[in-house]
């Protein structure tokens, strides 16, 4: 038996989520090297909160044909971040 | 996704309506569904298939349309209407999908077709244009192959996963999108979308100063020509896989026609040396002909030889005569003068009287004796008048060519008449084939081989043409950022998207050796528990996703049996679906074909893990249900027969009830 304490939809679910987790660490393996080549001004705003927000939208979208959602949440996530850290700044 | 009940009516043999309860439970999640051949076990499968995605599957996954789905009970009555309900849950919600076809006559195409789709999410209707995308969501078609799939095709698959190729690629392509490459794919493309709308927004500001107007103009020219250049890359791919598409077509035409491919070789072979043999016969007679009627006379050549010989003695005789007269004369000379001065020509010394008289008598004996000179040479002249006549008659050099000739005519219409017999045998074996379509199919194919190589030329060149320019406007729209009249808040929007696509372009690779070496984990977990070798060690994944089987001592095994290539197959479609971003129903239709005893115990054992929902299609040969089914014990929750109703061409189903031994 392959997963004799575990049901076929909890195995299915798991495995599910570890795909979806396997992007996620390639995806943060790549942000942390292409961190050390941008500029600070820059770098401050790609947070991993903020790329794993992205991720999880492109990730729930990935069938969709029709991608003017996706892209409007996408723009929505960036300003929101460079709306959020222009308040930052002008408070600091 | 767990399906939870169909309605078949007038599909394939199912004529009228055909209820069927699909309901699973966590601890018995598998439907048997039992049915001996031409019954109907593929009918089913496509019957689910073509509620789901409006297409159907014929032999070799060809598509198959829809009129030919149509119960030909229900067009002998006049019934021109089919339909599929499909009841199935997804995420805490219930669905029922339904699709209608209806021709206003009866239908030999699918022209005039008459087609609706209504899907009804926890009882209410959804509008028709967002049903595609919820099915889509819920079990995309595109990796509807990987749960709906046909166990006699196993083995053909995990082949094709080891021959490059465009459907090797397709194939790679669709395992790739079960299990979520698309994401980051699609990610880079939406990204790389708002990144160019930030930077026409900033060159929009920036060329509100009139300073500024030549880099703008410079940077829109850039990004014109690449727009034109991604335009061309996108017709030339069209326009490749159009072109790998058909070369895919040409391919499986060839490989059908494999088997006689040899037999057409030759029999062409044979054609040419038959014309050639023809040819040389033909041309071998006519010069025969030519040089019998020059040399007919060389039939008479031994009896001229033999007048010439004699001919040639009578010449040695009149040349003999003539000799002996000259020296007759010389004689006679020299005795006359000896009898004139009465001295010896050769002493010198003085003779008279008797011996002059002696002298005299041999002078009248040797001119007595001298042969006439002029008759000879006479003679002479007639004689080699005649054999200068008769000579040309004394050869047979033509007669001892027409004779080699014949000789090798007579060789060639022996060979000619091995080549026809040979020949003949050869179209008995290809009778009923197209030879004409065999040889177009192979020109065909060369002639797309050629296209696509030249097609793949053209796109590298683009896509390097391409890069180049994008660097290019990497540079200006740097340059343009830093401009006093910039945007800062555009340019860090833009800044950010770039960085987030460069991220999620560059995380692709990573990502798929992770899902590779997830798949080839997962398979061989599968394989171990499936596989009667226990000196088989792992499975080991190619970048195509075939998989290989390694033994305890780290060696591959290339020699495999069609039963271990359904088992490694059936190894990767468990990894597949462990591995799949999405859940849902695996249905295999005859999945035990090809194994013996030991495989098929391990498979039963093993088809209840394989996802939250089985359905077994089967027939006698491949399940017995008193040997097979106690391995099934306990988690079997329906279990259906398809038996013939009345007539070979309708079919139906009936429970199997718990004690039947059939």
């Amino acid at each position: 038996m392959l997963w004799p304490t575990l049901n076929p939809r909890t195995v299915a679910a798991m495995t599910t989520e570890r795909t979806q987790g396997s992007a996620w660490k390639s995806l943060e393996k790549r942000r942390a090297d292409l961190m050390k080549t941008v500029d600070d001004s820059i770098a401050r705003h790609i947070t991993e909160p903020m790329m794993k927000e992205i991720f999880d939208l492109e990730w729930a979208s990935q069938f969709d044909d029709d991608r003017s959602e996706a892209l409007h949440k996408i723009n929505q996530i960036v300003n929101d971040r460079i709306e959020e850290m222009k308040l930052k700044g002008r408070s600091t | 996704m767990i399906l939870t009940g169909v309605r078949l009516e007038n599909f394939g043999p199912f004529f009228r309506k055909h209820t069927l309860s699909l309901q699973v439970t966590r601890t018995a999640p598998v439907i048997l569904i039992h049915g001996e051949n031409m019954r109907g076990k593929t009918s089913l499968l496509n019957a689910i298939r073509w509620c789901l995605y409006g297409t159907a599957q014929g032999r070799a996954g060809r598509k198959k349309d829809a009129f030919r789905l149509l119960s030909y009970d229900a067009i002998d009555e006049g019934d021109f209407h089919m339909s599929v309900v499909l009841d199935f849950e997804h995420d805490k919600h219930e669905y029922q999908l339904e699709r209608h076809v209806q021709w206003s006559t009866r239908p030999n195409s699918d022209d005039g077709l008459a087609a609706t789709l209504h899907l009804r999410q926890d009882g209410h209707f959804v509008p028709e244009n967002q049903i595609s995308g919820i099915i889509g969501n819920i079990l995309h078609r595109d990796i509807s192959q990987f749960f709906l799939f046909d166990g006699e095709m196993l083995d053909e698959f995990e082949v094709l996963l080891f021959t490059p190729g465009r459907d090797a690629d397709l194939v790679r392509e669709s395992i790739e999108q079960i299990l979520g490459l698309p994401a980051l794919n699609l990610a880079v493309s939406d990204l790389d979308q708002l990144h160019r709308s930030a930077e026409s927004r900033q060159l929009k500001a920036v060329k509100l100063s009139k300073k500024n107007e030549g880099r703008v103009a410079q940077a829109q020219q850039v990004q014109s020509d690449i727009e034109s250049l991604e335009r061309d890359l996108a017709g030339l791919r069209t326009k490749k896989a159009d072109l790998e598409s058909s070369k895919s077509e040409l391919q499986q035409r060839r490989d059908q026609f494999s088997e006689i491919q040899g037999d057409v070789r030759q029999i062409e072979q044979l054609e040419e040396a038959a014309a050639s043999l023809t040819g040389a016969i033909k041309q071998g007679q006519e010069e025969c002909r030519e040089l019998v009627s020059e040399a007919w006379f060389e039939v008479v050549a031994p009896k001229v030889a033999s007048t010439l010989g004699e001919l040639d003695g009578a010449m040695q005789r009149e040349s003999k005569a003539i000799e002996s007269a000259s020296d007759a004369r010389l004689r006679v000379s020299m005795l006359e003068d000896a009898i004139k001065n009465e001295v010896c020509p050769i002493c010198g010394a003085q003779h008279h009287g008797a011996e002059t008289h002696k002298l005299r008598e041999r002078l009248e004996k040797i001119l007595k004796a001298i042969p006439e000179e002029s008759r000879a040479a006479n003679r002479i002249g007639d004689l080699q008048a005649q054999i200068s006549r008769l000579r040309p008659f004394a050869s047979r050099e033509r007669l001892i060519l027409v004779t080699q000739m014949l000789q090798a005519v007579k060789v060639n219409e022996i060979a000619l008449h091995k080549n026809q017999r040979e020949a003949e045998a050869i179209r008995t074996r290809i009778k009923g084939h197209d030879r004409s379509e065999i040889k177009k199919t192979e020109t065909d194919f060369e002639r797309v081989v050629g296209i696509l190589s030249h097609l793949n030329q053209d796109i590298e060149g683009r896509e390097n043409a391409l890069k180049a320019q994008m660097e290019s406007l990497t540079r200006i729209q740097q340059d343009i950022a830093r401009l006093p009249e910039a945007d800062q808040r555009i340019a860090t929007e833009a800044a950010v998207y770039a960085f987030t696509r460069d991220t999620f372009r560059g995380a692709i690779e990573d990502f798929r050796e992770r899902l590779r070496k997830d798949v080839e984990r997962e398979a061989t977990g599968i394989f171990k528990v499936l596989t009667t070798e226990k000196h088989y060690e792992k499975l080991l994944i190619n970048p195509q996703y075939g998989l290989s089987i390694v033994d305890d001592r780290g060696k591959s095994i290339y020699d495999r049996s069609a039963g271990a290539e359904q088992i490694v197959a059936l190894s990767l479609i468990g990894a597949l679906n462990r591995c799949a971003t999405r859940v849902g129903p695996v249905i295999m239709d005859t999945p035990f074909g090809r194994l013996d005893q030991v495989h098929r115990e391990n498979i039963l054992h093993f088809v209840p893990e394989l996802a939250p929902q089985v359905l077994l299609l089967v027939q006698s040969g491949e399940f017995d249900r008193k040997r097979d089914g106690p391995h099934l014990k306990g988690k079997v929750a329906h279990e259906y027969r398809i038996v013939r109703d009345g007539t070979p061409t309708k079919s139906k189903f009936e429970v199997v009830q718990a004690g039947d031994s059939q």
